[in-house]
């Protein structure tokens, strides 16, 4: 007998929960690192997130009387995705606004889980960065190891980012060590390198994420940044920094590997990824905020269906012209 | 007028009103919307001046009739349109407020161009039997659609900016001065287009229910 069921329509091992467990999984370690240097604040914000992401899902599925579909647990990534792109330093409030547009905005209209066209996590991080610029990106400098309070944070001393240093003057004070041990000031999950790569080759054996998508992606990143370094430093440094600083990678691993706003053909996706890497870059290049990573995850969500569809035709053409 | 006649009057009325309302279903005339649609007095104003337009011209060309060929309506109509929108900036200006033109800045003459007025051209081109009530009606219908859809996101951008409507306080402190952003007024549209379609959903099935 057919058990109907909502989309994503996926196999057992790729089914809803489980992605989004191995997700949280992931961001785990990732907060915690974070913790490490700043103390619960970082686990405050993404626990504040995901709280706001479960209630605004709970309100929406009542307000349009169907059972709550909280189980499937992508609410609670979204929440999760969120804090764990802003900074530790960002006010609570922050977080609430949007987990609020993510799933109140981006997701829910749209149908819930499985019919959102843009990735909610990234409309959430969009809204903030347009609405909110000054609240998310001031880090703390986690070379002084101080632990942030929970409410006045005025106090706290503050320091540029790498991301910010290559847009401002063209070069950073970060060496390799420090960029792969997450000393540096960013977001709460951009901190470790090595984790966020560790957290990535988990996602990929488990199934959740696609090597598809995120290395074509950070090949195409790679490559622009060195054929057109920001710096004036060897093209392979200027590849380094590229890639270890801002969200870069975190977008990669998480942001464009969602099941739901990827597409499914494996040429598409790695188009998917290169288009990523190319706006990406030119984001970085041109734009205006220095975490930029989001805007081009929204931009790139727009053209999903047309690479699957199109993907899929080349596909069709080609076996077609194999079988005469 | 016959019951019939005043029927037709009221569909073409309503059908540009609400049913097929210009901005939330053809999405016609957003761009005034999304820029300058944070205060209910610039609201009020393009929307006064709006209907000072469309009134007239959609009257003119219908009485004109076949008379001209319908390739050349959508040009006389949008040189008719600039030249009352200039009469009523200049109203606007010299008689009510040169502070509130200055706001509605460049956006007040560009409504000459705007795809609302356009398409009211093409529409009226295309129905050239329309009878003068009947064509008043429908510019009504539209100018109205347009004011209400502009007045409402307006008045919630203006209350969640400055806690105010129509400039006066609304006693609490809360303030969202992001709402200024025009992506606010695409979210805003985006919602009051999902609440009309859900109100004619509503409204048809009781319709429906009350025919059985």
């Amino acid at each position: 007998m057919l058990k109907p069921s909502i989309a994503p329509h996926l196999r057992r091992a790729q089914r809803p929960f489980y992605q989004a467990g191995g997700v949280l999984l992931c961001l785990a370690p990732l907060v915690a690192f974070s913790c490490l240097y700043y103390g619960l604040r970082p686990l405050l914000l993404v626990l504040i997130g995901m709280v706001t992401a479960i209630a605004t899902e709970l309100l929406c599925d009542a307000f349009r009387h169907r059972r709550p579909t909280l189980n499937d647990g992508t609410a609670a990534v979204t929440g999760a995705l969120i804090g764990s792109m802003m900074s530790p330093l960002t006010p609570f409030w922050v977080p609430v606004m949007g987990s609020l547009f993510a799933i109140g905005v981006a997701k829910m209209p749209f149908g819930g889980t499985g019919r959102n066209v843009f990735n909610p996590a990234a409309a959430g991080m969009a809204f903030c960065a347009i609405c909110f610029p000054t609240r998310l990106f001031v880090y703390p400098d986690p070379s002084l190891q101080q632990t942030l309070p929970l409410t006045d944070t005025s106090s706290v001393i503050t320091a540029l980012s790498p991301a910010a240093q290559l847009s401002n003057s063209g070069t950073t004070s970060f060496g390799w060590v420090s960029l792969l041990s997450g000393d540096f000031p960013g977001p709460i999950g951009s901190a470790g390198i090595l984790v966020l790569i560790a957290c990535a080759l988990y996602l990929y054996v488990r199934g959740s994420a696609s090597p598809l998508i995120t290395v074509p992606y950070l090949l195409v990143c790679g490559v622009i940044a060195a054929l057109f370094p920001r710096a004036n430093i060897a093209p392979s440094a200027s590849m380094a920094l590229e890639l270890c600083t801002g969200l870069l990678l975190f977008t990669g691993v998480f942001l464009l590997c969602d099941p739901v706003t990827a597409p499914r053909h494996p040429l598409a996706r790695v188009v998917y990824g290169c288009l990523a890497g190319v706006l990406v870059m030119l984001l970085r290049y041109y734009g205006r905020f220095e975490c930029c990573e989001f805007f081009a995850v929204l931009l790139v969500n727009a053209f999903s269906p047309l690479l699957d569809r199109s993907c899929w035709r080349i596909a069709r053409f080609v076996s077609e012209v194999i079988k005469r | 007028m016959t019951r019939s006649s005043l029927k037709t009057v009221t569909s073409a009325f309503w059908d540009t009103f609400l049913v097929n309302n210009i901005v939330l279903v053809q999405a016609a005339g957003i761009c005034p919307i999304l820029a300058i649609g944070y205060d209910l007095k610039f609201g009020v104003a393009l929307s006064a001046c709006t209907t000072a337009v469309l009134l007239p011209v959609s009257l003119f060309l219908t009485a004109l009739g076949n008379r001209i060929a319908a390739w050349l309506r959508p040009v006389l109509y949008t040189l008719l349109s600039s030249a009352l929108l200039f009469v009523a900036a200049l109203v606007l200006r010299q008689a009510i407020s040169a502070e509130l033109y200055a706001h509605l800045y460049v956006f007040l003459p560009l409504m000459a161009v705007n795809t609302l007025f356009t398409y009211r051209a093409s529409a009226t081109a295309l129905r050239t039997s329309l009878r003068p009530v009947v064509a008043v009606a429908d510019a009504l219908g539209t100018a109205l659609g347009f004011s209400l859809v502009m007045c409402i996101t307006c008045a919630l951008r203006e209350m969640a900016i400055a806690g105010t409507l129509w400039g006066i306080p609304l006693g609490y402190e809360a303030r969202f001065p992001e709402a200024q952003h025009p992506f606010i007024g695409f979210v805003l549209l985006g919602f009051m287009a999902a609440a009309l379609q859900w109100f004619k959903q509503l409204s048809g099935r009781l319709f429906r229910k009350e025919a059985a």
